[in-house]
């Protein structure tokens, strides 16, 4: 376990290098870019439902609270593909494939099923696009003409790291909080280039960066309702809130001709207010094959606040509320018990989710994403360990006007570590 | 509460052989997610290029007009000092004499000097007795009247000068006269008999071993020709034929020196340019951060057009104005008055002086790089200058189009990206 944890550990750098590129849908280049959320495996493929979930063989991110309920140390990586194809209201399309690591997880119980520490890294937000305009600049006078091309590009994000613990404090409550920092890059470039070589500088690119970094913290708690309808069953009920937080901002803008540089003035610091996070969700266990649950998300966008302006982030754009809506289920038909019939252990997953978007990139527009999600619990023949295979396939947006319309879907594998450490030897 | 429970218990020799078979699965998965990181293939296209490409992205051609424009004055380097057998330093290889009067441009008086040098092999020279002395002035140069011949006053100098890198408007103390000679019009090689009592004076001096010294050369004036001449300095000596030998002093250096009366107004919204004098033509512009702010340049072009017609319709039966042909722009730094060369241009049909930005932007003396400082609130220069090139001698002239006439008159038209 150690050596999977070492060698997860040292994917770290490619996590943040993995988010730095230009494939994803043309929506994140408003805001701060595309607003992701990665709990679980279990919770991914169940419509990104998780606040209140109880599993021993998963780490839930979605609500430190949960790390209370830890029996095995746990390590979890997780890489996604994506495909999608923008369309715009004559009809036209892009497409783009992408992958990419997610998240990584590790979580170890201090008090096994009562106090559990956990760590995870994960993407806050997700900017990645490119659009490519072509045009001809007309002869005019002695001028010349010109072909020429402009890249529109964005890459980065804003990456999360959770490390908290989550404490059982009465049998049926448990409560956790959780240190959040923020941090990361976001990007946006411009690119000209012509082809008449001689008559125009042949590449030209104004870049800007900002930089960003701050911390807040979450408080959870999963209240547990056992034998609620029927015997053995339980009905959690999760709550969240996650505290606003100013980010400190340094804004960067530099021009390339050729591949002579320039920075533009001096960096321009400042404040981002991100808003309150608050999660609402609950969970239903009818027995041990079953599992449902069901999360809602809020986020109040439209008290952003930034200081200063880059990229989605101007003095006349406007954000506004965020709210998300998943549910899903699970069913393992062995149950908690065991069988030699592997697909009898498998877990089925399927869900969905409905996401308001808070970008507004033209007036009184939402942007809604509407998603379907499936997905495979493999077990392997070590007790502890899951390989997960997710399914999620979404639509969002609308051609009208300016707006695009992604189609989208996103295959992920997670692979769940699981090993019992701190094992006391016992003497003969 | 019932906590569910999904562990699997093996039996202990089967969990061994299957922990050490599946350990390779365990690498290949994680092999498989590396390899799965950082894969990304797409086909840009313009789709969502209205939403979020804002106006103004592509590039763009702005045309900017001088915020000012004015006529100043930087005389030229118009002498030389020979630097070897057939070469003059600064390429100054004419001397300028005699005064024009343009209807256009004023009244113009140019004064030259002639400075010579003893002859390398004059032993013999040295031991004869000085018979006659001539100055040879080769002519190769004329502004103003073609048809009118004149007279050539040539005086002595007085005292030793310098003309190494001097200017047009140097002042030098003349001598008595020597001589003076009548030329015509079509005289290509003007002929000057220096007198017998020049040479009774002279002849020491002449055939000293230490001439350079004690020699100050010659001074050249004109009169009643309204033309300024220009003889060629490699090619004029002063011949001396000796008992013994004939020598010849070749021209050591020279040096011209002008002065301008102002004419008449020149035409309205009109401004000119003068080599030797050197008027030139200064702008600024102002690169208004509202405007400008960010923007990357694509391409740069400071156009000027000449006004062909105004000087031909200002222009005398037989009278010579030989044209400017290559004009310079110049950044100028008002702190130290460095002046940085960023262009050169001819001319074309239209009488068009374009100066395009070149695209090699790693060199900070370019024209591109000069404006893009100056868009980006840094300008390394204060003001641009169009003059001649420098070169050699003359008084040639051209009348350019000025700030009044807005179609035709100086303009920058670039060509620039702003920012998103």
């Amino acid at each position: 376990m150690l050596k999977h944890l070492y060698f997860l550990v040292l994917l770290l750098p490619t996590l943040a290098l993995a988010q730095q590129n230009n494939d994803g849908s043309l929506y994140s280049r408003f805001g701060l870019g595309q607003r992701t959320s990665f709990h679980s495996s279990q919770a991914q493929a169940m419509g990104g439902a998780g606040t209140a979930m109880f599993t021993p063989n998963y780490l839930t991110f979605a609500n430190p609270a949960t790390w209370s309920d830890q029996f095995f140390s746990r390590f979890a990586g997780n890489v996604e593909y994506l495909n999608l194809t923008a369309t715009d209201a004559a009809n036209n399309t892009s497409e783009i494939n992408n992958g990419s690591l997610g998240a990584i997880q590790f979580g170890v119980p201090l008090m096994r099923r009562k106090l559990g520490l956990a760590f995870g890294f994960s993407p806050y937000t997700r900017v990645g696009y490119r659009v490519v305009r072509n045009g001809v600049l007309p002869e005019i006078g002695n001028e010349p003409s010109g072909a020429y091309t402009v890249n529109l590009e964005g890459d980065g994000g804003l990456q999360e790291i959770k490390i908290g613990a989550g404490y059982q404090v009465l049998p049926n409550l448990s409560l956790g909080l959780n240190a959040n920092l923020l941090f990361g890059i976001l990007k946006y470039g411009q690119r000209t280039t012509f082809a008449e070589v001689g008559a125009f500088v042949p590449s030209v690119e104004q870049r800007e960066e900002t930089r960003l970094s701050g911390a807040t913290a979450t408080m959870g708690l999963v209240w547990r309702l056992p034998n609620l309808l029927t015997q053995n069953d339980v009905l959690n009920v999760g709550a969240t809130f996650t505290f606003p937080v100013t980010l400190n901002a340094t804004v960067t803008r530099q021009i390339f001709q050729n591949s002579l540089g320039d920075t533009l003035g001096v960096p321009v610091e400042g404040k981002v207010s991100l808003p309150m996070r608050a999660n609402l969700g609950l969970s239903y266990a009818p027995d041990s094959r079953w599992l449902m649950a069901a999360d809602f998300s809020y986020e109040p966008w439209s008290n952003f606040e930034s200081d200063v302006t880059f990229g989605g982030v101007t003095a006349t754009s406007t954000l506004q509320n965020r709210w998300r809506f998943g549910g899903g289920a699970q069913f393992i038909p062995v149950g908690s018990g065991f069988t030699l019939k592997y697909f009898r252990r498998v877990g089925y997953r399927f869900g969905g989710f409905v996401e308001q978007s808070y970008i507004n990139p033209t007036a009184n527009t939402n942007i809604t994403t509407y998603a379907a999600t499936a997905g495979l619990s493999l077990p392997s023949l070590f007790p502890g360990t899951y390989v997960d295979l997710n399914g999620e396939f979404g639509v969002r947006g609308k051609a009208e006007g300016n707006l695009v319309r992604d189609l989208y879907y996103k295959i992920a594998l997670t692979i769940n570590f699981g090993e019992r450490w701190f094992v006391k030897r016992k003497l003969r | 509460m019932k906590r569910m429970n999904r562990e699997a218990v093996f039996p202990f020799p089967m969990a061994i052989s299957f922990r050490l078979a599946l350990r390779h699965v365990r690498t290949v998965l994680l092999a498989g997610l590396l390899g799965c990181t950082l894969v990304a293939c797409d086909a840009p296209t313009d789709v969502g290029a209205d939403l979020i490409g804002e106006e103004g992205t592509e590039p763009q051609r702005v045309r900017l007009l001088p915020e000012t424009l004015t006529s100043e004055t930087t005389p030229q380097t118009t002498g030389a000092v020979r630097s070897s057998i057939s070469g003059f330093a600064n390429q100054v290889f004419t001397v300028l004499t005699g005064t024009v009067d343009d209807p256009l441009f004023g009244r113009t008086t140019a004064t030259g000097f002639l400075d010579v040098t003893a002859p390398l092999t004059a032993d013999a020279f040295r031991n004869g007795t000085v018979q006659a002395a001539e100055l040879r002035l080769l002519r190769r140069y004329v502004y103003g009247d073609t048809l009118s011949g004149g007279t050539l006053i040539v005086s002595a100098m007085p005292e030793a000068w310098e003309a190494l890198n001097r200017k047009a408007d140097t002042t030098l103390t003349l001598g008595p006269e020597i001589t003076r000679v009548e030329f015509a019009p079509t005289d290509s090689l003007i002929i000057v008999p220096l007198p017998e009592t020049w040479l009774a004076e002279q002849t020491a001096v002449l055939q000293s071993v230490a001439f350079d010294t004690l020699f100050h050369g010659f001074a050249l004036q004109t009169l009643g020709n309204n033309s300024v001449l220009g003889f060629n300095g490699p090619q004029s000596l002063l011949r001396v034929e000796a008992s013994t030998d004939t020598v010849s002093f070749l021209t050591a250096q020279l040096l011209s020196t002008l002065q301008t009366e102002p004419g008449p107004a020149l035409p309205e919204s009109r401004l000119a340019i003068r080599a030797g004098l050197g008027e030139t033509v200064s702008m600024t512009f102002n690169f208004v951060d509202s405007l400008f702010g960010g923007s990357v340049l694509n391409r740069a072009a400071l156009s000027v057009q000449a006004d062909s017609m105004a000087l031909r319709q200002n222009q005398p039966p037989n009278f010579v104005r030989p044209a400017i042909v290559q004009l310079n722009l110049m950044g100028v730094q008002d702190v130290d008055g460095t002046r940085t060369l960023l262009r050169s241009a001819l001319p074309d049909s239209a009488q068009t002086y374009t100066f395009p930005s070149n695209t090699a932007v790693a060199n900070t003396t370019t024209l591109l790089r000069a404006l893009q400082e100056a868009i980006l609130g840094e300008p390394r220069y204060d003001r641009y200058v169009i003059e001649v090139v420098p070169g050699d001698v003359s008084i040639n002239s051209l009348l350019l189009f000025g700030p009044d006439e807005t179609t035709i008159g100086p303009d920058l038209l670039l060509t620039l990206t702003k920012s998103n």
